[in-house]
């Protein structure tokens, strides 16, 4: 295994190992640029994973402390878990489902197509779709997303059958089981998913992609890769000049390193990411790292979501194969006349039996609740994945006293719903039941979904450095060297769930750090 | 109370965290047979499921005779029970589905009710032996996974064309 030296400072260090992290590393690696990757969480392998949800969910989730504030689901019902994350080699992707969009073009220009939204701070992105598209073919082929590239779509499972002719029975015709990182077939040494059903769990079979056992290995093998796992970072350090100069971690012995760096980029997901600037305050940055804007940390989006079951006279058994099986994109259109700014996607989505009855209803008990429970095998459900708008107020903070284990104050997440968020939920409660009716069910099951799975926009990108963290390439206006390489990047949301967006701009970010250092501008 | 705070965030994605917790060793029984059958009756009625034996409620009052090693806990148990007796008419316990419910119905947000709520939460829907009564089949990997075994076997819908 390659280990560069702590005080050798033409490393590039990354934070993170997840979607944005990982991507950046093993594209860095592979164009001969060494790189340090610190992540926090432990480094599983896939036999190390769990078929059960609770011991997965205790196995794989970052736990440490955290406070939701404001009026979101999370605040009374998640007050201490807000956001779904995971602690270990690979981040998020190692639970996350596979789902690979791409953001819609005008939805780049989000400020511009839906004009003014009184209460959203709504912005453009300062990169556009046509930029971005080679990028995504990338990611697309790097992830194995099926449908493109060649790469087959996954034949249709149980639930998928149900989202479909429900869809199409109200009239839907943009309804798909494509768009998945997940392999049909055994490709770029990855084997073919076999419908286990446990993919919020990591996927044993490495069916699916995740950094852990993709740009992780890959990048190692380049011989370019020093990963150290267990190991939080809790500040980056500058030099005088305000450059960025190193950064002071903790491993997972509690021993404190220094790491110095040539540049250093943060994709901690956007909790950590803004948290982690927000802590690297200083006498030169008094309100964090590359904060002059004020905006590290604002702006913060998740998704509106919510889930509703139908119940059928006969079996389902939604939990057989993949978890999030295909897509309806009708409502995913710019159309002001639905009475709301922005789109939605609905998805097909299954639920354990375990997981099922602790999110089903937060408080629920007796036997209205429990008669539900018992449909088990004859329930199926559809999940809204809706564009919310960011809000100024909406974002993370440091908590004035608390300290977590590291000594760090704890961070605060604080959402104030926005009516648009209401109106997209309201209008895909009652999609859900007609397509959920029309595919035969007998009654519907509404549930709130209380912690944010997609978490974006917290160092927002903006051309303009006074209203935004990063420019277009995630590098950071205030700190040259500094660059943001995960979805804390976000302008604006979007419909689509986020990380094929996240992995084509890291993608795009590594080409444009290789091109600054063989100009000598980095 | 930081136990209660905790349990009072009744979300898998909090709560997750304490199930399948390691309990010390107990030392001796910390509740009476009686109070034991109360806690039984409870989380039947929380959770009542005609076609499930005693024996997986009779886990959870193990689990929760186990939690309360802590005297917290145990004091916050003991405390519920009698006041469960306190409202209506003789004995909860011995009182007919309709009126215990109302009764309990009366005290569901309290921290003792959250509290035996969540325990019988994981405790029951987390053990795998309820599971096939549910038509949950739970772990699939070393069966092979579904796919051939019923990933696609639903037959009373068209086969959507892709
Ligand atoms: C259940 C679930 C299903 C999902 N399904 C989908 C899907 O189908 N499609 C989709 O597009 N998205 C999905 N997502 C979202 C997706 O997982 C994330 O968008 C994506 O992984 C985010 O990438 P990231 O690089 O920002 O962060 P992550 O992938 O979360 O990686 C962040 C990493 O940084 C580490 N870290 C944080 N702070 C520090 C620090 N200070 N020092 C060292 N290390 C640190 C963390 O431990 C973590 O490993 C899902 C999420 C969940 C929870
Ligand atoms: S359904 Fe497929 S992708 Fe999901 S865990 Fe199973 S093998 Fe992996």
């Amino acid at each position: 295994m390659t280990e560069f030296d702590k005080t050798d400072d033409s490393v590039v260090v990354v934070i993170g190992s997840g979607a944005g992290g990982a991507t950046v590393a093993h594209e860095l690696c592979e164009k001969g640029v060494k790189v340090v990757v610190l992540e926090a969480g432990p480094r599983f392998t896939i036999d190390d994973f769990h078929n059960n949800e609770l011991s997965a969910y205790q196995q794989l989730t970052w736990t440490d402390k955290r406070y939701a504030t404001g009026d979101w689901p999370a605040a009374t019902l998640a007050p201490e878990g807000p956001n779904w994350i995971v602690k270990a080699v690979g981040g998020s992707t190692v639970h996350w489902n596979g789902l690979s969009f791409r953001a819609q073009s005008h939805e780049f220009k989000a400020l511009t197509t839906y004009g003014e939204v009184s209460g959203a701070s709504l912005a453009d992105w300062p990169v556009t779709y046509d930029e971005l598209d080679p990028y995504y073919s990338r990611a697309e082929d790097k992830m194995g997303v099926t449908g493109t590239h060649g790469i087959k779509r996954h034949p249709a499972n149980n639930n998928y059958k149900v989202l479909y002719t429900g869809a199409q029975r109200i009239g839907y015709t943009q309804i798909s089981n494509a768009r998945q990182a997940i392999n049909s077939e055994f490709r770029d040494g990855r084997s073919a998913c076999i419908q286990m059903g446990f993919c919020n769990q990591g996927c044993k079979m490495g069916a699916k992609w995740s950094t852990l056992y993709s740009e992780i290995p890959k990048a190692e093998e380049t011989g370019n890769l020093d990963l150290r796992s267990g190991c939080m970072v809790l500040r980056i350090e500058h030099d005088k000049t305000g450059k960025a100069s190193g950064v002071v971690y903790v491993d997972a012995n509690g021993v404190e390193h220094r790491q110095s760096a040539r540049i250093v980029c943060v994709a901690g997901n956007s909790i950590e990411t803004p948290r982690l600037l927000l802590n690297s305050h200083s006498s030169l940055f008094p309100d964090g790292l590359a904060n002059s804007s004020g905006e590290v940390g604002r702006n913060y989006t998740r998704h509106v979501g919510a889930i509703v079951f139908g119940e059928f006279d006969k079996p389902v058994n939604m939990h057989r194969g993949i978890t999030v099986p295909g897509t309806v994109f009708d409502e995913a259109r710019f159309d002001p006349s639905r009475g709301f700014a922005g789109g939605y996607l609905i998805e097909a989505v299954s639920l354990g039996l375990t997981n099922l009855a602790v999110v089903g209803d937060a408080s629920g008990w007796g036997r209205d609740y429990t008669s539900f429970l018992e449909k088990y095998d004859h329930l199926a459900g559809v999940l809204l994945n809706g564009e919310d708008m960011p809000r100024s107020q909406n974002g993370v903070s440091l908590h004035d006293t608390e300290r977590d284990q590291y000594g760090l104050p704890v961070p605060v997440i604080h959402v104030e719903e926005h009516e648009n968020d209401n109106a997209i939920s309201g209008h895909f409660k009652g999609q859900a039941e007609a397509l959920l009716d029309a595919a035969g069910s007998n009654k519907n099951h509404h549930v709130v979904t209380a912690a944010a799975t997609h978490n974006m926009g917290t160092c927002r990108m903006s051309a303009d450095a006074n209203k935004g963290v990063v420019n277009g390439f995630g590098q950071t206006h205030d700190v040259k060297n500094l660059f943001v390489s995960d979805g804390s990047q976000f302008t604006t949301a979007t419909a689509e769930n986020p990380t094929l967006t996240i992995v084509a701009l890291a993608i795009r970010q590594a080409d444009h750090i290789v091109a600054r250092m063989s100009a000598k501008d980095l | 109370m930081r136990r209660r705070s905790f349990l009072a965030s009744s979300s898998v994605l909090t709560i997750a965290a304490l199930a399948l917790p390691i309990y010390p060793a107990r030392a001796n029984e910390p509740f009476t047979e009686g109070q034991t059958a109360v806690l039984l009756r409870l989380v039947k009625d929380i959770f009542p499921h005609d076609a499930l034996s005693d024996e997986p409620y009779l886990a959870v009052v193990e689990q929760l005779a186990s939690a309360a090693a802590d005297p917290d806990f145990l004091q916050l148990l003991r405390e519920g029970m009698s006041s469960l007796d306190g409202a209506g008419e003789g004995d909860w316990i011995d009182r007919i589905e309709a009126d215990r419910i109302a009764a309990l119905k009366e005290m569901e947000t309290t921290p003792f009710f959250i509290t035996v709520r969540v325990s019988a939460l994981f405790g029951l829907y987390g053990n795998p032996a309820i599971w096939s009564t549910f038509g949950y089949e739970g772990a699939s990997y070393e069966q092979g996974g579904y796919l051939f075994r019923g990933f696609d076997d639903l037959d009373w819908l068209p086969e959507p064309l892709s």
